[in-house]
């Protein structure tokens, strides 16, 4: 306009040259501004100095930001120079518009361009309507779904109760994607292959639709994706990065005054830390939901296969083996309930050992330090309870109730009592060291003890002499050998090694040469007496002088660990763990303790490896007091749950022989749950004891045991001569099922026991009524009709009941096959534990069920080893007819050493997911099994167009080229009429 | 219920109706003025099926698509786990089909009015009886049938990607199914009569009955497939067919946006080719953001770049069934803001 308008040649053409000019450089400068900006802006995006810009959320949020980023900016230039350069690009820009919008206004004051500016303004006001209608549309998008299914809609309860979340309370998603489909153990060294990176991609990708329809609910959702083999960026910074930003906007909104700030500020280091740390030892892909709730911040954790679970085994199987990805998903639900109840209170779980040693604090591999990590990765809270002490006098182990801090500070006393000890012993050992060397340092200068010295040495000269040269002759023989060797190996690394050997030989012959002349000459000559015994006492000297040194060491590393068991003393409550430790009553301190807490899980260690030198923990160490088990019985009386893990009852005679059941045994067995007193034991390990006893092998624990199996019929998780009752399998054996299917078909779930103890359910029976029935429908001498009717009587109370409590096979762990129930599973000199097929007992025929000894007749297998039962307490546990009787439910494990680790070794997948199932069950929480009622798979055409079929054929190419070539035919044709006229 | 509406309601009420009698009328009057004005419609549409230009454009878009068909099909008949849980993202999803979209809207406006221009004929067509408007409305509209036509043989994919069966047939004579068959039967007989030259009374009787005969076909259609029982026809699918037709409503309203660029552009230019370019480099802006897709992160980046990405609209609502307000209003009002100031170009012809 100005600037393109002809200038009339006029006086006043200088003045308008100038104003043109001046109006280019503007021009110039404000599109060079631009320019800039953009590139800076870039600039400074990449460098990350745009986060704050980035993350704002609403407009208000995003110009505050950009206030502190410009304040920032100024005060420290230097390392700003992006966004200085930036803002400064940006200025320039503005300036120009602002020029620009002034020339347009003085061009529209000119009656000839009214009509044109009508135009303009008809033309500003259309864009602003653009503008306004689409910023109004980016801030109240709405989606509708139109899929047959609803795929894309939460369900109404899950609408309903986001729309209760506050909008202001910031909640951070974390898609982990950590490239592992299960942290199944089997997959560790095996590569993902098609099924399991297909079946990642489509999980990742239907986590971001759920995360996007709950982020159209609520803008208070942030999503944060971190991928370990992403090349966008370095993993570790980005955790931190994410991690801080996620505790930081947890605790955003907090006001705070300076001193506040900075406890404010220190706490989001320690929760970015925690989230961190739950990242790190997440076994697999999953999603972390943080935020905060009472004030304080809360992370929860859902593993992919939580949402969807990848069922190979069908996948491979799908379409007559053709395949295709098939996932069960598990709903929303999951997703929903950790969304919003961030900060819903954890399980918490007491874990009961006889020592600190096998606790969840432990260092050892005998300890449960990977089931702690397990649990608390999967979000229960974990807390240990001793249940003896080591007496101090007779190092017996006696009954107590302690906390895991109780035993530690007990062991803490202990130490630095014995560390104190051990100072006083090193500081008298120091003070003789030193008299003895202040003696000899004497002794350099006294005459008379020199003169009784040079006497000693002149009788001692010849021997030592003597000695000495044989000690060269020695020597030299040694060398020749070496050297001989040498000649004869062409190994460089053998060579080599004789070499260091042969040069460490030379140098002790020298010395040995050296003492050998001296002593040869003390013989003699007294001037060599004299140089021997300078030598020796300098000797003397020497050693005490260093014997000293190691004292001062050895005291300073005492003095140490004195110091370090009294800072960790430090860090307990001593004041109230002592009172605690003065409770004498341990009934009532074993129920204070289990109060809170909303499963039990008793793990006993017994035999572990039969075949080993060293079998295990003897089954003797375990048995609680009748107190213990009465608090225990309570904690069962109110309905809550327990997971025993008991190992076999087993243990060489020699060493004291087999265990006896204690209380807690008995109870279960009052609840209907059978421990035998045997051990199961697999083929392989009868080849491996006749290998050990032949010397062929070192140990036979290296034999592996076969892999537990998990189908099996009816009649097998039964005691053995039970009616046949098919039930459907056990919720937990089903999930672990639907798990071991994410593996294939050519794979199972490889979970080996060793040494297990058979564990059977038998539900109890009515009292006295069936007995009675028994007696008389086995006497046929006299047959009456209220015997037979009791009978029926007891006999339909059986079944009712057997219906009641076996209405699902209790079993969900069982042995192989090829295994055996042995009652002495040592091997000894004369004798290797093997199966012998017992004689066939014919009176077991007649009866209606076999005896209690029924059960441990010995058989082939499989053997049912883990049992998990819901059941009512028998009304015999009340003080009072009218009391309720809980519902429980119990889980026994007929191995103790199955969930073993130390706090570096995690615990395999198998195992973990066999855990986590177990504990859901015991807990009630059965939605959070894995279930296969909604299976997902993708969609297939095979049915209306055969795979590989002419018709298949007939689409691709009929479709790929057919349609092109007829429409350039058409073309062709248009051209060529066109032509025609 | 009206008895229970407050006073604010009415008024709500009553201003909605103000504004959709006045959008009524407003529709009546272009169509009106449209209808005057179709022997220009007809032209400009015939035009390109005399250009070879349309027909490269035709036989490229069917190659690519069917390529891309041909692919879809692949994942839908695999071997192993790879798969597609929407065909439509499947194809329109990808990179190439955009890659080549982003020609063919600049490719069919490009002469509209730079022709016009460049060979002199526009002076003539300003003299024409016609409104500025009429101009512009009938040569977008033509452009738009002929977009629809470039997207009518890629009907035939459906039955292979939704793995239809043969249709059904049952004896369901209800009122709603006949009020559907009549008004489909209306609309046959309606284009048939706009076949021959049967004079203004005869082409405004044909224009009733298909418009009549289509909302008959429509309502009837709808309550009679929504109501339990047997239908006329069934058509037995695998797959959701609700993407699919989201994915050509979809398309249709990204198409009327970018033709409507180019024919803003095609306005203000005389060279096609700098026309060309100009609408591809704007197309370019909606196109290209949608190649580059960072992380599914919260941020503002993120949603404006979807806010502005077709390809992503594509991707995540469309062809997934969903229907997205952002992506329909921002088509929408682009295409009205351009078809607005290319009136206004034109007029600005006349009084420079």
């Amino acid at each position: 306009m100005a600037v393109t308008a002809p200038a009339p040649i006029s006086a006043s053409r200088r003045p308008r040259l100038f104003w043109s000019r001046l109006h280019f450089v503007i021009r110039l400068l404000g599109l060079t501004g631009g320019l800039l900006a953009c590139a800076a802006a870039v600039l400074a995006a990449v460098q990350g100095e745009l986060r704050t810009l980035q993350t704002a959320t609403v407009p208000q949020q995003a110009w505050t930001a950009g206030v502190s980023l410009a304040q920032t900016a100024w005060q420290a230039p230097q390392q700003n120079l992006a966004v200085i350069l930036c803002l400064a690009g940006a200025a320039t820009a503005l300036f120009t518009l602002l020029v620009e919008l002034l020339v347009v206004l003085a061009f529209t004051a000119t009656r000839r361009s009214a009509f044109g500016f009508n135009a303009v303004v008809q033309g500003v006001l259309a864009a602003v309507a653009l503008i306004g209608v689409n910023l109004w549309s980016f801030h109240h998008a709405a989606q509708v779904d139109f899929t047959r299914d609803r795929q894309f809609t939460l369900p109404a309860e899950v609408r309903k109760d986001l729309a209760q979340m506050h909008p202001n309370s910031p909640t951070t998603i974390i898609v982990y994607n950590r490239h592992k489909v299960f942290a199944l153990a089997q997959e560790k060294d095996k590569p993902e292959d098609d099924y399991d990176k297909e079946a990642q991609r489509k999980v990742i990708e239907k986590v971001h639709d759920l995360v996007e329809q709950f982020r159209a609910l609520g803008r208070q959702f942030n999503v944060e994706v971190l991928d370990t083999e992403s090349k966008d960026y370095k993993f570790t910074e980005r955790l931190q990065g994410v991690t801080l930003a996620a505790a930081r906007d947890a605790r955003a909104g907090e006001p705070a005054d300076d001193k506040q700030a900075q406890e404010i500020e220190a706490q989001i280091q320690t929760d970015a830390e925690t989230l961190r740390q739950m990242i790190k030892d997440a076994p697999e892909n999953s999603l972390f939901f943080c935020g905060r709730e009472n004030q304080q911040f809360h992370v929860q954790h859902l593993s992919f296969n939580d949402f969807y679970l990848l069922d190979k085994t069908l996948s491979e199987d799908d379409r007559g083996g053709r395949g295709n990805l098939v996932l069960l998903y598990q709903g929303v639900e999951p997703f929903a309930r950790r969304l919003l109840k961030l900060g819903e209170k954890k399980p918490r779980i007491a874990i009961a050992t006889i020592h600190e040693v096998l606790s969840t604090g432990s260092e050892y591999d005998m300890g449960l330090a990977s089931l702690r990590k397990a649990l608390e990765t999967r979000g229960f809270d974990v807390t240990d309870i001793v249940l003896k002490k080591e007496n101090k006098d007779t190092s017996r182990l006696e009954p107590a109730v302690y906390s895991l801090e109780e035993t530690k500070l007990e062991r803490l006393k202990r130490e630095e009592s014995v560390v104190r000890q051990q100072l006083v012993k090193l500081q008298s050992a120091r003070t003789a060291i030193e008299k003895e060397r202040d003696f000899w340092a004497k002794a350099a200068d006294d005459e008379k003890m020199r003169t009784s010295f040079l006497k000693q040495l002149a009788e001692q000269a010849p021997d030592q002499a003597r000695q000495h040269a044989q000690d060269v002759q020695e020597i030299d023989l040694k060398l020749r050998q070496i050297r001989q060797v040498m000649q004869a190996v062409d190994n460089d690394v053998i060579r080599a090694r004789l070499q260091r050997e042969l040069e460490q030989s030379e140098e002790e012959r020298e010395q040995f040469v050296e003492l050998r002349d001296l002593w040869q000459k003390a013989i003699r000559d007294s001037a060599a007496r004299e140089t021997l015994l300078r030598r020796i006492i300098k000797q003397k000297a020497d050693d005490y002088t260093t014997d000293l040194e190691r004292i001062d060491q050895a005291v300073r590393r005492s003095e140490r660990q004195l110091e370090q068991a009294r800072n960790d003393k430090a860090k307990l409550n001593v004041r109230a763990l002592e009172e605690q430790q003065q409770m004498s009553d341990l009934r009532a301190k074993l129920r204070r303790l289990l109060a809170d807490c909303d499963l039990l899980i008793v793990p006993r260690m017994t035999l572990r490896n039969t075949a080993a030198g060293f079998p295990g923990l003897r089954p003797r160490y375990y048995p609680l007091e009748a107190e213990q088990v009465a608090a225990i019985k309570e904690f069962l009386r109110a309905g809550k749950p327990i997971l025993a893990c008991f190992g076999p009852l087993n243990w060489p005679q020699e060493d004291g022989g087999n265990g006896e059941p204690d209380g807690l045994e008995n109870l279960f067995t009052e609840l209907g749950i059978k421990m035998l007193k045997q051990t199961v034991l697999y083929d392989v390990e009868e080849k491996a004891f006749a290998e050990n006893r032949a010397g062929l092998s070192i140990a036979g624990s290296s034999v592996e045991v076969p892999p537990l199996i998990w189908d099996w019929s009816s009649r097998d998780s039964l005691p053995p001569g039970s009616p046949d009752l098919p039930r459907p399998a056990s919720r937990i054996r089903d999930s672990v099922r639907l798990t071991a299917r994410g593996l294939g078909k050519d794979q199972t779930l490889e979970l080996r026991i060793r040494d297990p103890r058979p564990v059977y359910f038998v539900p109890p029976e009515p009292p006295g009524l069936r007995t009675q029935a028994v007696a008389l429908f086995a006497s046929p001498a006299q047959p009456s009709w209220p015997g037979l009717t009791l009978s029926l009587t007891a006999l339909g109370q059986s079944l009712e009941q057997a219906r009641q409590q076996l209405h699902a096979d209790p079993v969900f762990l069982m042995t192989s096959s090829q295994s055996w129930n042995e009652d002495n599973p040592f091997p000894s000199d004369d004798r290797i534990p093997q199966f012998e097929q017992p004689k066939s007992d014919k009176d077991n025929r007649r009866r209606l069920k076999p005896a209690a000894g029924g059960l441990e007749t010995r058989r082939r297998g499989p053997f049912p080893i883990g049992v998990a039962v819901e059941t009512t307490v028998p009304r015999s546990w009340y003080a009072s007819e009218a009391d309720k009787r809980a519902r429980l439910r119990l889980a026994v494990i007929g191995q103790g050493g199955f969930f073993t680790g130390n706090d570096k070794q995690k615990l395999p997948g198998a195992e973990e997911k066999v855990l986590v199932h177990t504990i859901n069950w015991l807990l009630g929480r059965d939605d959070r099994l894995p279930h296969d009622e909604r299976v997902w798979s993708y969609p297939r055409v095979n049915d209306t167009i055969p795979p590989d079929s002419p018709t298949e054929y007939l689409w691709l190419w009929g479709v790929r080229l057919g349609l092109p070539a007829l429409f350039a035919y058409f073309g062709l044709v248009v051209l060529l009429f066109r032509r025609l006229r | 219920m009206i008895s229970n509406l407050s006073g604010r309601e009415w008024i709500t009420l009553t201003v909605l109706l103000v504004v959709l009698l006045g959008a009524a009328a407003g529709l009546v009057w272009t169509a009106i003025g449209l209808f005057r004005a179709r022997s220009l419609i007809r032209r400009e549409f015939s035009a390109y099926f005399l250009s070879p230009i349309a027909y490269v454009v035709l036989v490229v878009f069917l190659f690519v698509t069917g390529d891309l068909f041909a692919n879809t099909l692949d994942l839908l008949t695999a071997k192993g786990p790879v798969g597609t849980e929407s065909p439509m993202q499947t194809m329109f999803g990808a990179k190439l089909f955009w890659l080549v979209f982003l020609f063919i809207p600049p490719l069919l406006t490009m002469r509209l009015f730079a022709e016009e221009r460049s060979s002199g004929t526009l002076e003539m067509l300003m003299t024409a009886p016609l409104r500025d408007w009429q101009v512009v409305l009938c040569k977008y509209l033509a452009c738009l049938a002929f977009y629809t036509v470039l997207w009518l043989p890629t009907l035939l994919y459906l039955p292979a990607l939704l793995g239809a069966r043969m249709p059904l047939f049952h004896n369901a004579w209800t009122v709603t199914s006949l009020t559907f068959v009549a008004g489909l039967a209306s609309v046959l007989v309606g284009l048939v009569m706009l076949l021959p030259h049967l004079g203004t009374t005869a082409r405004l009787v044909s224009l009733a009955l298909i418009v009549l005969g289509g909302m008959a076909a429509g309502i009837g259609g709808w309550l009679h497939y929504h109501a339990q029982g047997p239908h006329l026809i069934e058509v037995p699918v695998l797959l959701d067919p609700y993407p699919v037709l989201w994915t050509y409503a979809g398309m249709f309203l990204v198409g009327a946006m970018f033709l409507a660029i180019g024919l803003l552009i095609s306005s203000l230019v005389r060279n096609q080719m700098v026309a060309a370019i100009l609408a591809l480099a704007v197309g370019l802006l909606f196109i290209g953001s949608g190649f580059w897709r960072p992380e599914l992160v919260s941020s503002n980046l993120y949603n404006i770049v979807y806010f502005f990405s077709v390809p992503m609209h594509f991707e995540r609502a469309f062809t997934r069934g969903l229907l997205d307000s952002q992506p329909i209003i921002l088509y929408g009002s682009v295409a009205l803001f351009c078809l607005f100031l290319t009136v206004r170009s034109l007029e600005a012809r006349r009084w420079q």
